[in-house]
């Protein structure tokens, strides 16, 4: 009968780590992620978009991440992000130099528990269009 | 000659028009500013609200003005040489002031005119911009960059009226001498078919180049003295010499 306890009892133990681990993987969105993005940059009225990740926290502290990595354009150039959902900004527009490292940025309530991605354009009014790439994440903890 | 000349223009409706749009495309960067905000806790910086600082998404309003920029300029008045031709009233004036006050006098007045009316649009957005976003902080993040080594954008970034003010002073100079290109092709060709074009192409041509005349027209970008310099030393050495052989040519040899 112990032994019967015991099998049982180490069964449970792994039904528990494995739905943990599950658990933890189902989560792992919600991680400090680095997910890679590129893209061109348009010259005028056309937005550039990665693909969409689902944010769900319910609190607008958990911000979401900006790294531009790579910019045609040159080195320590700008461009500008914001966060999107389908079509309707959910963030401020922020500029960002490149090789600056990682910006984490405050969205609004609306891109709260929805499918989020990440806007883009360049700074200026030029007629020129560039290729950028680096990181982003829709929600860091 | 210059006072009949403004009122004649001042008459035109197509003229007023064109003064019209120069003055309100900027209108349309401020409702897209004040709808950014609605969602946000943030107010724009009144710096960085101003038209030239282009903090909208898709710069469409700066686009519609600046790229098309000759055009906008011709139909103020810069064009006034070819009705001069069509209507006969070029010969009378150059028998009664000579070739070289007609000319000069086309040339500077649009200089003045172009100049005057982007002087007007970014003054009135300036004044609007400064009551509708007063106290406001927001800068799009620029405030934040730390770009050492670009004494532009830290110059700009440490007195942003003073940078916002400097770049307007530079446009309305552009603008003045882009509307003195478009005088010259309206004195050289008579014909708005190929004034319009020739204008619009020599302008094009340095807003597709990579080093963008665009550049000159916003502040708190990341492009610093060593670029812009010689953006604008090519411009000014191009909207310069053309009039200047539009005039010589004129003048001294087409005794028409």
């Amino acid at each position: 009968m112990s032994t019967f306890r015991k099998k049982m009892g180490k069964i449970g133990v792994t039904a528990v780590m494995g739905l943990g681990i599950l658990a933890t993987a189902n989560f792992a969105h919600a991680s400090n992620d680095n997910v890679p993005y590129s893209f061109t940059l348009k010259p005028n009225y056309a937005n550039s978009y990665t693909t969409s990740r689902y944010r769900q926290t319910s609190n607008t502290s958990n911000k979401f991440k900006v790294n531009l990595a790579y910019s045609s354009e040159g080195s320590g150039t700008y461009a500008t992000f914001w966060l999107d959902k389908s079509g309707t900004r959910v963030s401020d527009v922020h500029d960002v130099k490149q090789g600056s490292g990682n910006h984490y940025y405050t969205p609004f309530s609306t891109a709260n528990q929805s499918y989020v991605r990440l806007g883009a354009e360049n700074n200026n009014y030029s007629a020129s269009s560039y290729s950028v790439s680096g990181y982003w994440d829709e929600e860091i903890n | 000659m210059f006072k009949s000349h403004i009122i004649r223009i001042s008459k035109n409706r197509i003229s007023m028009l064109a003064f019209l749009l120069i003055l309100f495309i900027p209108f349309i960067e401020i409702i897209q500013l004040l709808t950014y905000q609605q969602n946000s806790a943030e107010v724009y910086h009144p710096a960085f609200a101003f038209f030239l600082s282009g903090s909208s998404i898709g710069h469409a309003p700066q686009i519609l003005l600046f790229w098309f920029l000759p055009i906008f300029l011709l139909l103020l008045g810069a064009d006034d040489a070819i009705q001069d031709r069509q209507t006969g009233y070029r010969n009378i004036l150059i028998s009664k002031v000579g070739r070289k006050r007609y000319f000069s006098e086309k040339l500077t007045t649009s200089f003045i005119l172009s100049a005057g009316a982007m002087g007007a649009s970014l003054l009135l957005n300036f004044l609007l911009t400064a009551i509708i976003f007063a106290g406001g902080t927001f800068s799009k993040g620029l405030l934040d960059i730390n770009d050492s080594g670009n004494t532009l954008f830290e110059l700009s970034i440490g007195h942003p009226y003073a940078a916002i003010a400097c770049f307007a002073v530079l446009v309305c100079i552009i603008a003045g001498l882009i509307g003195m290109v478009g005088a010259s092709a309206s004195l050289f060709f008579g014909d708005k078919k190929y004034a319009y074009t020739a204008a619009f192409f020599i302008w094009f041509l340095l807003v597709l180049k990579k080093n963008s005349i665009m550049f000159l027209f916003q502040p708190f970008a990341e492009y610093g003295f060593h670029v812009l310099i010689p953006i604008l030393m090519l411009a000014v050495f191009v909207f310069v010499t053309i009039p200047l052989l539009v005039y010589v040519y004129g003048v001294k040899f087409n005794e028409d």
